[in-house]
């Protein structure tokens, strides 16, 4: 019977494949959250990073929808992901229904959003925890223990990705690291919203549009998102043409 | 320090003559740990600017700074995503390491350094805490809000960072927070017209899609 067995080890081939090659950590992270989502079958996942003030930001998601992207968002202040992120242990509420009083702002709008349970795994670097990874479903239950276990190796690999691009520096803290990956995020954030506007499209079809015009000309998504926003590079002009009406000082 | 970019460095908060000094210096010259993070977006932490690694990487700056007293320089960028808002450069008179807690200061207070260069920016009186109320602090990272000064900066044609600052200024002004006159931009709702006094919405919805 094929079980979710293969895809898991597809997941992990295609993961480690782009680890090892040509590496784009912000397209490497948003790979791994819908492969999770795919592979888990959940229904959406989040990526939380620390930043400096203790609190969480999303650093990729499966899903573009605003209301799922707010559900990690919120996050920040409050929820299972915070609470895994501070104790540093799995968290689970296989039932946000009976459990409103935990996190009363986080439940009332998970609940609102469609979502019946919520599962957090802690990113983990020896002694200190960097983040968390989130998965939703949409009916209540726990998460067979075998696919927590690939979540939680997922989260994993998630961290090594991350540690993989300080490899360059020569005194980089963890702090500085991830207050680098949160900006890179926010850049492509910056640029879908730019290509959004001049094709007329959603903000998920600007971010294909990257996506696309960085592997195919073989370039870094955040590189690219950079030049988008700061209008480095006239070559992008090709990526989603300025209309004239609007000339840029 | 503020930029817009690398031409118009302007020092904007010395503390002491020594930093100002200093702050010249590198404007004058072009080089240093302040514009180095500038550039690159991420922490420059010099622990000696007369070592010969120092020398190496700044030829012109590092020799110059410990004869105007400096011997160690810190600098944090203040950046939002791609945006380069400024630097904040920190100073010390003996060579050595930022210890991990003090470079955790230092990073809050570079966030805090940022939310007061935008409010004044904006035109927003600075709250005694700037991290508290609906347009500074977590909002500030949200997706959705950068999404929308991606798309206002070309519906005005102007820069990602001035368009960050009328959505701000725009929901300071009508006491709305900034994550939901960004949701209404990105939804298409609210749009910023040149010319126009005040930005066109579409209908009244409250609520869009999802």
């Amino acid at each position: 019977m094929t079980g979710p067995q293969p895809s898991i080890a597809k997941t992990f081939v295609e993961l480690a494949d782009t680890l090892v090659d040509d590496f784009d950590l912000v397209d490497f992270l948003y790979l791994l959250t819908t492969r999770c989502q795919q592979t888990l079958a959940v229904d959406a996942v989040g990526l939380l990073l620390a930043d400096n003030h203790g609190g969480l930001n999303v650093m990729a998601a499966s899903s573009e929808q605003a209301r799922v992207l707010e559900l990690f968002q919120l996050q920040n202040a409050e929820g299972p992901c915070l609470d895994c992120y501070r104790t540093g242990h799995p968290i689970s509420c296989p039932d946000l229904a009976t459990q409103s009083g935990r996190w009363p702002r986080f439940t009332h709008e998970a609940l609102d959003a469609g979502f019946a349970a919520v599962h957090a795994l802690p990113m983990r670097l020896r002694e200190n925890v960097i983040g968390g990874l989130n998965l939703f479903t949409t009916t209540p239950g726990t998460l067979d223990p075998e696919l927590l276990a690939v979540g939680q190796a997922l989260a994993d690999v998630a961290t090594i990705g991350l540690l993989h691009e300080r490899a360059m520096r020569q005194r980089e803290l963890l702090t500085e690291q991830l207050q680098t990956a949160l900006n890179g995020r926010l850049a492509i954030e910056q640029a879908k919203g730019i290509l959004a506007e001049r094709a007329s499209t959603t903000v998920g079809e600007a971010f294909e549009l990257l996506r696309r015009y960085a592997r195919s000309h073989n370039r870094k998504l955040l590189d690219l998102a950079r030049a988008v926003v700061n209008h480095d590079d006239p070559t992008v002009a090709d990526l989603a043409p300025r209309p004239d009406r609007n000339p840029t000082p | 320090m503020l930029a817009s970019n690398l031409d118009a460095l302007e020092p904007v908060c010395i503390t002491d003559s020594r930093a100002g000094e200093v702050e010249e210096l590198q404007a004058t010259v072009g080089q240093g740990p302040g514009i180095d993070a500038l550039m690159s977006g991420t922490p420059t932490l010099v622990d000696d600017l007369a070592s010969p690694v120092s020398a190496r990487r700044w030829p012109v700056f590092a020799p110059e700074a410990p004869r105007l007293g400096v011997r160690a320089m810190y600098s944090l960028p203040l950046a939002l995503g791609a945006l380069r808002v400024g630097v904040l450069d920190l100073y010390r008179d003996a060579p050595g390491e930022l210890s991990q807690e003090q470079l955790m200061d230092a990073l809050a207070y570079a966030d805090t350094a940022l939310l007061l260069v935008l409010d004044a920016r904006s035109g927003i009186a600075s709250p005694p805490d700037p991290r508290a109320g609906g347009n500074g602090g977590p909002t500030l990272w949200h997706a959705e809000v950068h999404q929308a000064a991606g798309m206002v900066s070309v519906q005005l044609g102007i820069p990602v960072l001035d368009a960050l600052v009328r959505l701000r200024g725009h929901a300071y002004r009508h006491d709305e927070r900034l994550a939901d006159v960004a949701r209404s931009v990105v939804e298409r709702r609210l749009r910023f017209d040149p010319g126009d006094g005040e930005p066109a919405t579409n209908h009244d919805q409250k609520k869009g899609q999802s």
